[in-house]
């Protein structure tokens, strides 16, 4: 009688790598006991599959969804789930992308990627605390807040992707200095200016104002306090407003 | 919340229908949600505080996995909290494994039935027990496999599982339908053979049956309506056990909210029938 350690990790074997159980393990019947447990082999990856087309849906776009299928495919088994929150899966999914041999031409992939779990994870951020989904500590800022920058214009690749006129974009042109938040209970991103960008890097390093000002000062020395930044996010970081705020997404 | 005859159904609640239900806010005794959706901040933690205001909730969880080799003290730690909040009159898992060392697999595995395995799983509900403060409701799973070596029956298992530790059952109807199909048994005998006296909740679903091998296979999809042979499973469950709790469960392929509640009203209506059987029995 096998040890139900033994159970599981032939189970764990079958499951994620497609190996056959072993012999005699299950009762034999109508339909075979391997076909029986393909139910729960196709359960896996659909369902995982699923979760990252909802968190993914730029990518998708972009790659279509039947090669989307195969990616996701590869990733789970490379990256099964390590916690039992679906809304937790996926946060490796951008590096994978980016490495992914097939996708090599498509280089802005990964940051696309990285932007749709941006966007993921300020919207089921922890309120108010300086953790996100995964008790990660982000000294700065606050878990509902992320920086990201790209050498291509992933916002706009984004938007076109899921608007499906994504040749409509010239990736080759431009880049992104975005800061994603949540506003009103949704995913919001906006396109900041340098020095804007390099205010909020440095809080996020664990400045204060006065030294992330300086940072930016360097940029341009008549930045001002707030200037480019979402009203929300300096809400969110000093409880005071901005005068400025224009050029945002809402994502959901 | 309930006396032996009023009917209580309610139904799950999932994101697709939160907008909906805030407008509708209907006549249900109580909503339940899976845990799992909840742990996270922003809109899905507001929205159950907010309906939490105006029903009772039961929150069923996929991920405790009391049928693995250790348990995720940490995962059980936020449900604790998420409990905390919003006092929930119900809270359930699985007789399943969903985590295989360090992998989880987002499905509920079945284990193989043995003095082993309960030993195990009864220890796992104890320490789940303490960890959460309270009684926690173990269901029976939809089976597609069953293990060589199982020594005991899923009702024994059950049964022992819930007097060596006080909990509850869950005790899913379609899940009883599907795994007996699969088992070429009896749903009515597979019933029969459910240790009823622990039953705390019923749980209600749709499947879908397909061929593999030749061989007719149901499967737990819960993206339908249930189908009639569930709902007559369901009378002469609510016959042995009555006034419990019981859930209209719809995860893949939502259709409208009206939808689960018109679900809701029929298994209302064989509650009463049940109810008003055993009254008329009792009379006589």
């Amino acid at each position: 009688m096998p040890l139900l350690a033994e159970v599981h990790a032939a189970l764990r074997h079958a499951l994620v790598f497609g190996e056959t159980l072993p012999l005699g393990l299950l009762v034999a019947s109508c339909p075979e006991a391997e076909t029986q447990f393909d139910i729960h082999r196709n359960h896996f990856f659909q369902s995982l599959t699923g979760a990252l087309e909802k968190t993914f849906p730029a990518i998708v776009s972009l790659v279509d969804q039947r090669f989307f299928s195969y990616c996701a495919h590869e990733f789970i088994q490379e990256h099964p789930p390590r916690t039992p929150c679906l809304f937790e899966y996926g946060e490796s999914f951008p590096e994978f992308v980016a490495q992914f041999p097939p996708c090599r031409h498509l280089p802005y992939l990964g940051d696309v990627a990285q932007l749709e779990w941006n966007i993921h994870a300020v919207f089921h951020a922890v309120d108010g605390s300086g953790v996100d989904v995964l008790n990660i500590v982000r000294p700065g800022l606050p878990a509902d807040i992320r920086l990201m920058e790209s050498s291509f214009p992933v916002h706009r690749i984004w938007q076109a992707a899921l608007e499906h006129e994504s040749s409509g974009v010239d990736v080759s042109h431009s880049t992104a200095k975005l800061v994603i938040y949540r506003d009103d209970g949704d995913s919001t991103m906006q396109q900041l200016g340098d020095c804007a960008f390099e205010f909020l890097r440095a809080v996020a390093a664990g400045a204060g104002p006065l030294v992330a000002l300086g940072k930016a000062s360097h940029i341009d020395p008549s930045y001002s306090l707030g200037r480019e930044i979402p009203e929300v996010v300096m809400c969110r970081l000093y409880g005071t407003h901005s005068n400025a705020q224009h050029g945002n997404h809402h994502v959901h | 919340m309930s006396n032996d005859t009023s009917p209580v159904v309610g139904i799950g609640l999932r994101s697709k229908h939160f907008r909906t239900f805030d407008a509708l806010r209907p006549a249900l005794p109580f909503v339940e949600v899976h845990a799992e959706n909840h742990l996270a901040g922003g809109e899905m933690r507001r929205f159950l505080h907010d309906v939490r205001k105006d029903y009772e909730i039961s929150v069923h969880c996929v991920g405790i996995s009391v049928g693995s080799v250790t348990l995720d003290e940490n995962h059980i730690k936020r449900i604790r909290c998420l409990i905390d909040e919003i006092d929930p009159f119900l809270v359930s898992d699985h007789l399943s494994i969903s985590q295989l060392g360090a992998v989880y697999t987002n499905d509920l595995l079945p284990l193989p039935y043995t003095e082993e395995s309960l030993r195990l799983v009864c220890s796992h509900v104890d320490e789940v027990q303490i960890l959460l403060g309270r009684e926690i409701l173990i269901e029976n799973p939809s089976r597609y496999i069953s293990y060589a070596h199982s020594t005991i029956s899923e009702g024994e298992f059950l049964d022992a599982l819930a007097r060596r530790t006080g909990c509850g059952l869950l005790c899913d109807v379609n899940n009883i339908f599907v795994t007996a199909r699969n088992e070429r048994r009896d749903p009515i005998e597979a019933l029969m053979a459910f240790p009823h006296t622990h039953v705390r909740q019923f749980h209600l679903a749709g499947h879908d049956t397909v061929t593999l091998d030749g061989g007719r296979v149901c499967i737990d999809t819960h993206d339908r309506a249930v189908c009639q042979e569930v709902w007559d499973l369901f009378g002469a469950a609510c016959e042995r056990t009555r006034g419990v709790p019981t859930l209209i469960e719809w995860d893949n392929n939502l259709p409208e909210l009206e939808v689960l509640l018109d679900e809701a009203a029929k298994a209302s209506a064989h509650q009463r029938y049940a109810a008003s059987r055993s009254l008329h029995a009792a009379a006589r």
